[in-house]
């Protein structure tokens, strides 16, 4: 069998009638995760390298054999506006990501879906080959939603507090520590002192204000605390803080992105 | 099915497909589309009369449907009447409302109709059905019934000119308008957002509108009621979290006003009164004011830019890129508005990397990415039941650790600065539940675990997870402060909705009684609205209109493009379309979405291309009136109308890892050119405003991303 230069699709199909089938088609075992593969570079399943396998799942039997080293955890895709569910498969630990797809409980990725009462060993049933019981409801994502682990993935993560150490929009910046984020923030003052900007800055204790009008001569604008613009929020499930965050601070702006 | 779409992008529908009928509308003509179907759907009687009768809910749900519209109720038209061009109220007529309920959190509106049975003016709580085409005297008042506006509106232009407007043959138009009467409830039209246009509001209205003219709302196979949740982030069946003791009393638009300048009129401004009492005739503002609209991000970032109406003095932009999102703010002006710290003296980004906002921040709160953050989702209209989706925190954070054993984030933050400022609803004793316990809140899952809770036991709660799903995915092993942050009892329930990213109801739960979804809700489509009769242009005092009419797009001042520029110099419109490989600002960091598409197109219709000697795969020039170049590859294909250029949105990044970013005590992270690849769509400037003011909608706010002027060259 010349593996090298099967093409994908005859692989799979060979693989599900040799037996036990990688599931969903994501952990295919020993394949790294490429941005494009050519069929001929396809390479045959290898151990040792690449993502491991979660489960394989009896095609005949539909008996599921979990990789307890491997779990796939459902949760909700921020690819883009359209709040579907996802898949993530992680280390045990929860320590590394593997891959991304859809969620077979979530009806924005399968049709049908997974009753909530389903055993979350039929969703690994669900998304196999397995007779009378695969492929059934297999839960996809959209090429977004795969992306965000790529886009997100990338090594110029931000993890620490930044604070600007050139001119705004020079790109220049220092580490600062979480704790002194927060005390310069809320405390302002000359923040840019040290890079020689003498402004005086109002931080959110000074015009945390929620009784003296921002303007005395226009007091329908409200009060100081109003001068907190919030931008930033969706149908993300996540919005809801920042907006008890603005509203609890004394200001109406939060914005969410609805008008771009 | 018909498809109207000037571009027809992603290949998610070609014109050679099977039972597909393509019309290749221009853009920003979904309006006057709607309207030309209208008029044939109102020449024809083919709008669902006895629906449009109806003058309540109670008496429409009576009849088999599943909302009314307002089709029967009084709008005086008498200029002897202080209230004349608004929709007649009980006291006008010589009416009297009910004894209001003292216990009813909100008043109920009375409206008038003209009794259909008995011929006399009621309330329209009173009747069951009314005269939609009433023209008459009620108390001495001159009136007529909502519905002869609209009709008035779509007689206002003939068949042929609707044609005309929207590059759509006059039998096209009434084809689709006769098919989508020919199936009773079961036709429905809907869109999103602001629609992209400066003339987007007409669109949104006219989606409503045709679903009202047929009674689709609400009713299965019909337009049916979407993102339908359970009560999670709010008061739910668990927790209070949005009841917050001691939370400032402040209303938008009554004590208060959001600084995009939206749901306000502008001579009920301080600014419009103040400026008349020190002499001024006529005042205008320096920013339009927009009455009947919701809150705008994309105004609220200008206004913030001009200090108008008031200063923004500290901005904090989260997860978010309204820079880059807002077509036509991307420019250099702009640009040196936000390095300029007298304009926005404090700017903290909250985000994984640095954005078009977060170059310009003086602060960067480290946040958590889409893996290991929470939030419980409304689902999006995609399946007609109910259910949200709920995202946690399925790997650790790679934020560095905080006190408490927290990890830096967006929630994190907002608990830190809360606890400086001492604010409501933040800290110790910030959430009730329903028992009237309090418990502290002082990270996102002190917060989304109750949400989740919430969700866990709407109608009938779940039950425990069970014992194999929890070793399946490691749920013994997750943070004690999880465990804390709900009780004991729910703890194991919660759980159950975690390990399913969420709780969906099965699809049949959305049958409701007589053909209707069972989630629906009193629904009136209004089609005649006092709010934006009683507004008018804050520049040109011209009153707006009550109904849906027939708007081209316009500048501020209600002006039209082609009052300030030639058509024939900029006979172009732009068409712009999320793509498949990118998300409005985000995905041009990933390698994979590159490798797909490493950069947009400049799309052409074959026939234009032709004519300005212009061939797939050449660089092109598109100019718009204000000055503004782009240049990149044109792709000549099918699938684009005349008159139009296609173009995915999300490209041409200036920032997001195409800039340098130097860190201290590291080396300088290069920039990468290929994630600024691209053209950004750039919209011009509204030559009617003094400052730096991109096309937007005169009434709606949306940005012009649609439509426009541009001139097309060969580079």
């Amino acid at each position: 069998m010349e593996s090298t230069k099967m093409s994908r699709r005859i692989f799979l199909a060979a693989m599900g009638a040799a037996g036990a089938l990688s599931v969903a088609g994501v952990g295919i075992s020993g394949q790294s995760h490429k941005a494009l593969a050519a069929d001929a570079d396809f390479a045959a399943p290898a151990t040792g390298h690449g993502q491991p396998l979660e489960a394989s799942v009896d095609p005949k039997t539909g008996d599921v054999n979990i990789n307890e080293d491997v779990i796939v955890r459902y949760s909700a895709c921020l690819g883009c506006y359209s709040s579907c569910g996802n898949r993530l498969k992680l280390s045990r630990d929860g320590g590394t990501l593997y891959s991304v797809g859809g969620n077979p409980y979530n009806p924005s990725c399968a049709n049908p879906y997974l009753p909530f009462e389903a055993p979350l060993e039929d969703a690994y049933r669900s998304m196999s080959y397995a007779n009378g019981y695969g492929n059934s409801t297999r839960g996809t994502s959209c090429g977004r939603g795969q992306a965000t682990q790529d886009g997100y993935g990338q090594p110029d993560r931000i993890t620490m507090p930044l604070k600007r150490a050139g001119a705004r929009g020079e790109g220049k910046w220092k580490p600062i520590s979480w704790d002194q984020l927060i005390k310069e923030v809320t405390e302002g003052g000359k923040l840019f002192a040290d890079i020689g900007e003498d402004q005086e800055i109002e931080g959110f204790l000074s015009i945390h204000d929620t009784e003296t009008p921002l303007n005395p001569d226009e007091p329908t604008l409200g009060p100081k605390s109003n001068q907190f613009v919030l931008l930033g929020g969706r149908g993300d499930g996540r919005t809801t803080f920042g907006g008890r965050f603005a509203n609890c601070f004394g200001s109406v702006n939060q914005f969410g992105h609805a008008s771009t | 099915m018909d498809v109207f779409d000037p571009v027809l992008g992603n290949g998610c529908c070609t014109p050679g497909a099977k039972g597909i009928t393509w019309h290749p509308i221009k853009t920003a003509t979904n309006g006057q589309l709607a309207l030309g179907m209208t008029r044939w759907i109102i020449e024809n009687k083919a709008y669902n009369a006895d629906y449009l009768g109806f003058t309540n809910y109670k008496a429409a749900v009576a009849g088999g449907f599943a909302s009314y519209t307002g089709a029967t109720f009084l709008v005086i038209d008498d200029e002897s009447s202080a209230n004349n061009g608004k929709l007649m109220t009980a006291a006008d007529a010589g009416l009297t409302e009910p004894e209001a309920d003292p216990a009813a959190k909100t008043k109920p509106t009375y409206y008038v109709v003209m009794d259909a049975e008995k011929n006399e003016a009621a309330l329209n709580t009173d009747a069951e059905r009314g005269l939609i085409d009433f023209e008459g005297e009620v108390n001495g008042i001159k009136v007529r019934s909502a519905f002869l506006y609209l009709k008035d509106s779509a007689f206002s232009n003939t068949m042929d000119e609707y044609a005309e407007i929207c590059g759509v043959p006059r039998e096209t138009i009434e084809d689709v308008a006769r098919e989508f009467t020919s199936h009773g409830v079961k036709a429905a039209t809907t869109g999103l957002g602001s629609t992209a246009a400066s003339n987007g509001v007409s669109s949104m209205a006219a989606y409503t509108f045709l679903n009202a003219l047929i009674g689709s709302n609400q009713m299965l196979g019909g337009m049916v009621a979407r993102r339908i949740g359970a009560a999670t982030t709010a008061d739910g069946k668990r927790y209070k979290l949005s009841t917050i003791a001691g939370k400032p009393a402040l209303t938008d638009a009554k004590n208060c006003q959001n600084i995009g300048r939206t749901k306000r009129i502008w001579k009920k401004t301080d600014e419009y009164k103040n400026r008349v009492a020190a002499g001024e005739t006529d005042p205008k503002p320096l920013l339009p004011w927009f009455s009947h609209t919701g809150v705008s991000d994309n105004q609220a970032l200008i206004s913030a830019l001009c200090k108008y109406p008031y200063q923004a003095k500290i901005v904090m932009s989260w997860m978010t890129n309204t820079l880059q999102a807002t077509s036509g703010l991307l420019r250099d002006s702009v640009l040196e508005r936000m390095k300029d710290t007298s304009i926005i003296p404090l700017h903290i980004a909250c985000d994984v990397v640095i954005g078009e906002h977060a170059q310009y921040a003086d602060y960067i709160v480290p946040d958590t990415n889409p893996f290991e953050s929470f939030g419980v989702v409304t689902n999006e209209g995609f399946f007609k039941s109910k259910g949200n989706s709920v995202r946690w925190p399925a790997k650790t954070p790679e934020t560095i650790e905080i006190s408490g054993g927290r990890h830096a984030s967006f929630e994190a933050f907002c608990c830190d600065v809360a606890k400086v400022c001492d604010m409501p609803g933040f800290g110790d004793n910030a959430v009730t539940d329903v028992d009237g316990k309090t418990w502290p809140l002082n990270d996102a899952c002190d917060f989304f675990l109750k949400a989740v809770a919430n969700l866990a036991y709407d109608a009938e709660p779940v039950v425990d997870v069970a014992s194999e799903d929890l070793k399946l995915q490691a749920l013994d092993n997750l943070p004690e402060a999880w465990k804390n942050a709900v009780s004991e009892e729910e703890w194991p329930k919660v759980l159950n909705v975690l390990s399913r990213g969420g709780r969906f109801w099965p699809m049949e739960d959305c049958i409701g009684k007589n053909g209707a979804i069972k989630y629906a809700t009193d629904n009136l489509t209004h089609f005649y609205s006092n709010r934006k009769a009683t507004d008018a242009n804050p520049y040109t005092g011209e009153k707006l209109s009550g109904t849906l009419t027939n708007d081209p797009e316009r500048f501020a001042d209600n002006s039209t493009l082609e009052d300030h520029y030639s058509r024939e110099e900029y006979p172009f419109r732009s068409t712009n379309y999320k793509p498949r490989f990118r998300s409005i600002s985000f995905l041009a960091n990933s390698p994979i979405m590159r490798d797909l598409c490493d950069h947009n197109y400049l799309e052409l219709n074959r026939d234009d291309a032709k004519a300005l000697g212009i061939k797939d795969g050449d660089t092109i020039k598109i100019t718009n009136p204000s000055g503004d170049v782009m240049e990149g590859e044109a792709m000549v294909r099918g699938g684009i109308a005349e008159g139009t250029f296609g173009v995915a949105y999300g490209y041409g990044h200036r920032a997001y890892g195409a800039q340098d970013v130097a860190i201290e005590g590291e080396e300088t992270r290069k920039g990468d050119p290929a994630i600024g690849s691209g053209i950004h769509l750039q919209t011009m400037l509204d030559p009617t405003i003094s400052e730096i003011y991109p096309l937007a909608d005169p009434e709606g706010t949306s940005p012009g991303r649609s439509g426009g002027m541009y001139k097309i060259e060969k580079a």
